[in-house]
C-alpha cells in the first residue's frame, strides 16, 4: 500500500506557557535566532484558545500558571492535541509535581529554570523530533485507517457484488433446474409416447401431460386411418372411446385458437353445444409440404383459459407437439402394418392346405391355421406327422441344399401329402435357413391314380389272358375232340379207355378255366349290370383260385335258390378273387377258409350275403378302420398294392351293396358282403 | 362226301379228319388259308370246316377269294367266338358257325352232316 508522509512544516510552532514575562522575551529572543516560531500565552486559557487553532510541535508549560496548575494543561493538551511533544518548566525540582506531569501530562521532559540555552535548543530539537515523528506514525496510522476504511468499503461491495451475484445465479440455477424438469418431462413423455402402440394410449398420454392446465377439458383425437377413414377419438368419463367422424372437420395446417368451425364441428360430432375451442393439427412427419393431405389428425381442446394462460399453452404444446405427430404417425403405420400383416395371415389361413414356415432344424417358425398349432416347440415331422425323425421323402433338405423349390411326398397317417419347399431367401442372405413348406393332401388323387393304373393293369392283363386263353383254347379243342374220337374208337373197359377219359376231362377242366379267365379278363369292357346268382358267380371264380386255396382246408356252402342280385358279373368276380386271396395269405399256417352266401332279411329287405372267412390272426382294432382305406396293406413290399379291400369296397358299393369285416385278434376275420336281391324268379343268366 | 379242313392248329385237323373218317367221309387236311384256297378250287369239296385267324390268309379272306367260285357247304369255327357269330358267318357266305373249343367233336361232325342231308 503506498503511504504519503504528510510534509512536515518548515518552521515548527512552539507555545510556551508561563506567567512570567522575563522568561517569555528570554525564550521569544533564543527561538527567533533558532528559526523556530514561538508563540506564547501567560494563562491556561490563553493556551487553550491558541491550541483550539493551531497544530503545534511542541508545547512548554509553566509549573504554576497564575494559580493553574501547567500539569492540568499539559494533560489537557494529551487528551486534545496528543502529537504535541509536552515539556514542563519548572523551577524548583518538586518530585511530586514532575511525577504528576508524567502520569497525566505523559510530559516528554522536564526542563529546570533556569534554563542552559544549549541544553534547551537540544532539548527543543529532540521534542520536535519527536513530534514529528509522532505526527508521521499518526499520518501514516491515519492513512492506514483510510485504507482500511477503503479496503473495508471496497470489500463491503465486493461482497455485494458477490451476493448480488450469487442472488443472480441462484435464480439462473432455479431456471435451469425448471428447464430439466420440464425438459425430464419431456423426455419421460417422448418415451411414453415411444411405447404407446394404439391412438388410445396416444390420447391417454396427452390427457396425462396436460393436467396442470385445470381449464382444458380431456382432449378429442380426430384422424384419418391410412386407408383415410375418419374417425374420432374422445374420452367418455375415464374411457376413451372411437367412433367413426360423421362430420368433417378443418384439415388446415394453423394452430387455431378459438374459431368458430372448430367450434362448429365439434357440435355436430358430439351433438352437444361447445364455446371455446383449441385445435392443435398434427402435420405428418417429412411432409415438406404445407398442403391439407400432410394433416391427418387435429387435436381439440375445449378450454376455459384465461388469454395469458393461452399463451403458456402453446409453449407447451409446442413442445410437445412435434413427439406426438411423431407417435401418431408411427402408430397409424403400424395399424397400417397390422392390417396388412393380417390380410396375410388370413390369406394363409384361407388356403385349405397345410403351410409352415420351417428353419433348418425342422422347427416351426410359423404355420397357417391348417397345420397343426401349439407345437411351435417342436418340430415339423412331430407336429404334422409325428414322426420322431424327419418324414421320409421331405423335400426341404435338398430344397435348403440347392436353394431350389424342391417337391417331394410324405406319408402322415394313413394319408398322402405332396411336399413343396420353397426356400426363403432374406436380403443378403448368402444360404437360406427358413423354407416354405406347402403340404398338399393327395391321398384322393393318389388313390385315383393308383386306380387308373390299376384298371390299366387290370385290362392290359386281360388283354394278355385273353389273347393266351385263344391260343390255348386251339390247342386244347385239339386234345379234346382227339380224346373223345380215341374214345370212340377204344372199346370201353380197356385201360386206354379209361385214361383217355380222364385226358378228355382234363382238357373239359381246362376249357373251364379258360372261359371263366376270359370272363374275368372283360375288365373294363363296362359290362352292363345283370342280374345274377352270387352263387354261381363265385363258382365261376374258385377255379381261378386253387392255387391260393390248396394249402388251405376250404368249407363252401352256396345258396342254391335262384335269388339273384344285380351285378357286373366280372367285377364282382374281382371282389369274389380278392376277398378268398386275402384270406388266404392271411393264414401262414394251414387253417380253413370258409366260403358262404346265403340270403338274409335285413332293414326291411332282402339281401344276399357273401361270407369269407378264415382261421388267421385276425386283424387288430386300431387297423380295422384303415383296411378299406387305398394303400393300406399288411402285405410284404411288392406282394399286394393294398387296394384290393379298396377297390371290392367301391365295386360292392356301386352294386347297391355294402361289405364289412368282423375280427377278433387270434380268432381270424371274416368279410361280409351284402348285396340287394332283385330277382328270385327265373334266372336270366347262366 | 368229301370234306375239306382248313385250320393251322394240327390237333384240331387230325382229330376233325379221324372223326369224319369215322364216319366214312372222304378229308382233304390244309394247315392255312392259302393252301387251303388252293385245295378248295381244285378239289371242289362237298364240305369245309373253316379257321377263321390262320396265318396267311383267315378263313374271311379265303370266302372272298373264292368268290362264286365258292362249292359246297361252309362250316366257320372260331375261338374268338365274340368277334362272330352265325349271322356274320352267312354274311361272309359260310353256312354255318362253331365256336371253338367244341363240347364234342361228334356232335360237330353230326351237324356238318346234318347240313348236307338238309340240302
Amino acid at each position: 500500500m503506498e503511504i504519503s508522509v504528510e510534509p512536515t512544516p518548515e518552521r515548527p510552532k512552539i507555545l510556551w506557557v508561563d506567567d512570567d514575562p522575563e522568561a517569555l522575551l528570554a525564550a521569544a529572543r533564543f527561538f527567533k535566532k533558532q528559526k523556530i516560531e514561538l508563540l506564547t500565552a501567560t494563562s491556561l486559557r490563553g493556551a487553550k484558545e491558541l491550541i483550539a487553532q493551531t497544530a503545534f510541535a511542541v508545547i512548554v508549560a509553566g509549573q504554576i500558571l497564575q494559580n493553574e496548575s501547567g500539569v492540568e494543561l499539559l494533560a489537557y493538551v494529551k487528551e486534545h492535541a496528543p502529537a504535541t511533544t509536552r515539556i514542563l518548566l519548572s523551577g524548583a525540582v518538586d518530585n511530586a509535581v514532575n511525577e504528576a506531569a508524567v502520569n497525566r501530562g505523559s510530559v516528554f521532559r522536564v526542563i529546570s529554570k533556569p534554563w542552559e540555552n544549549s541544553e534547551l535548543l537540544f532539548d527543543m530539537q529532540k521534542a520536535i523530533e519527536h513530534y514529528n515523528l509522532r505526527a508521521t506514525q499518526n499520518h501514516l496510522l491515519r492513512q492506514v485507517r483510510n485504507q482500511n476504511k477503503k479496503l473495508e468499503e471496497f470489500t463491503m461491495g465486493l461482497e455485494q457484488l458477490v451476493s448480488e451475484r450469487t442472488i443472480s445465479a441462484e435464480q439462473s440455477k432455479d431456471e435451469v433446474e425448471q428447464k430439466l424438469a420440464r425438459m425430464r418431462s419431456l423426455i419421460r413423455f417422448i418415451k411414453d409416447l415411444s411405447i404407446a402402440t394404439s391412438t388410445e394410449e396416444l390420447i391417454s398420454l396427452i390427457k396425462k401431460e396436460l393436467k396442470p392446465f385445470h381449464e382444458l377439458r380431456t382432449p378429442i383425437l380426430a384422424y384419418l386411418t391410412p386407408a383415410r377413414k375418419p374417425m374420432v377419438l374422445y374420452f367418455q368419463g375415464r374411457q376413451v372411446v372411437e367412433k367413426e367422424a360423421r362430420h368433417s372437420w378443418s384439415k388446415s395446417v394453423r394452430l387455431r385458437i378459438n374459431e368458430i368451425d372448430d367450434r362448429k364441428y365439434l357440435a355436430s360430432e358430439f351433438g352437444r353445444p361447445s364455446v371455446k375451442v383449441l385445435a392443435v393439427p398434427l402435420k405428418r412427419r417429412g411432409g415438406e409440404s404445407e398442403s391439407d393431405t400432410d394433416v391427418p389428425a387435429t387435436i381439440f381442446f375445449e378450454h376455459n383459459l384465461p388469454d395469458d394462460a393461452i399463451e403458456k399453452f402453446l409453449a407447451f404444446i409446442g413442445e410437445h407437439l412435434q413427439p406426438v405427430s411423431i407417435a401418431l404417425d408411427r402408430i397409424l403405420l403400424e395399424y397400417n402394418l397390422k392390417s396388412t400383416s393380417f390380410q396375410w395371415e388370413s390369406t394363409f389361413d384361407g388356403i385349405k392346405d397345410p403351410i409352415a414356415i420351417v428353419d433348418i432344424d425342422y422347427s416351426v417358425v410359423r404355420s397357417n391355421r391348417q397345420f397343426p398349432k401349439g407345437t411351435y416347440e417342436k418340430t415339423c415331422y412331430k407336429s404334422f406327422a409325428e414322426n420322431e425323425s424327419p418324414c421320409r421323402g421331405c423335400p426341404m433338405a435338398s430344397a435348403l441344399a440347392t436353394g431350389m423349390a424342391q417337391r417331394g411326398q410324405i406319408k402322415r397317417g394313413q394319408r398322402i401329402y405332396d411336399v413343396y419347399s420353397y426356400p426363403i431367401r432374406l436380403q443378403g442372405d448368402a444360404v437360406s435357413t427358413n423354407v416354405i413348406n406347402h403340404y398338399v393332401d393327395v391321398t384322393a388323387a393318389r388313390d385315383l391314380h393308383g386306380r387308373v393304373v390299376q384298371s390299366e393293369k387290370i385290362a392290359a392283363i386281360g388283354l394278355l389272358a385273353g389273347n393266351i386263353a385263344h391260343e390255348l383254347n386251339n390247342p386244347l379243342t385239339g386234345i379234346r375232340s382227339l380224346a373223345q374220337v380215341l374214345l370212340s374208337e377204344i372199346p370201353k373197359g380197356e385201360r386206354v379207355h379209361d385214361d383217355v377219359v380222364e385226358v378228355e376231362q382234363a382238357a373239359a377242366r381246362s376249357q373251364k378255366i379258360i372261359e371263366n379267365l376270359l370272363g374275368f379278363s372283360k375288365a373294363g369292357s363296362a359290362d352292363k349290370q345283370v342280374k345274377v346268382s352270387l352263387s354261381e358267380i363265385v363258382r365261376r371264380t374258385l377255379p381261378m383260385l386253387k392255387t391260393a386255396m390248396r394249402d388251405h382246408r376250404s368249407e363252401i356252402e352256396l345258396d342254391e335258390t335262384d335269388a339273384q342280385v344285380r351285378v357286373e358279373p366280372h367285377l364282382m368276380q374281382q371282389v369274389v378273387f380278392n376277398l378268398v386271396n386275402n384270406a388266404c395269405q392271411a393264414m401262414t399256417e394251414r387253417g380253413t377258409i370258409s366260403i358262404e352266401t346265403k340270403q338274409v332279411q335285413n332293414k326291411g329287405s332282402r339281401w344276399m350275403e357273401l361270407r369269407v372267412g378264415d382261421t388267421g390272426p385276425g386283424i387288430p382294432t386300431e387297423i380295422r378302420e384303415s383296411i378299406f382305406e387305398p394303400f393300406f396293406t399288411t402285405k410284404a413290399r411288392g406282394q399286394g398294392t393294398g387296394l384290393g379291400l379298396s377297390m371290392s369296397q367301391d365295386i360292392i358299393q356301386k352294386f347297391g351293396g355294402e361289405i364289412r369285416v368282423q375280427s377278433e385278434p387270434g380268432q381270424g376275420a371274416e368279410f361280409i358282403v351284402s348285396l340287394p336281391i332283385v330277382s328270385i324268379h327265373t334266372s336270366e343268366a347262366s | 362226301l368229301k370234306i375239306l379242313i382248313v385250320d393251322d392248329e394240327p390237333l384240331v385237323r387230325k382229330s376233325l379228319s379221324r372223326a369224319c373218317q369215322a364216319k366214312g367221309h372222304t378229308v382233304l387236311l390244309a394247315e392255312d388259308g392259302t393252301v387251303g384256297l388252293e385245295m378248295w378250287k381244285k378239289e371242289r369239296p362237298d364240305l369245309v370246316f373253316l379257321d377263321v385267324l390262320m396265318p396267311g390268309l383267315s378263313g374271311p379272306q379265303v370266302l372272298q377269294e373264292l368268290g362264286s367260285n365258292k362249292t359246297g357247304k361252309v362250316i366257320l369255327m372260331s375261338a374268338y367266338s365274340g368277334e362272330h357269330n352265325i349271322e356274320t358267318a352267312q354274311q361272309m357266305g359260310a353256312d354255318l358257325f362253331i365256336p371253338k373249343p367244341f363240347e364234342h367233336i361228334f356232335e360237330v361232325v353230326a351237324k356238318a352232316e346234318a347240313l348236307l342231308v338238309h340240302a
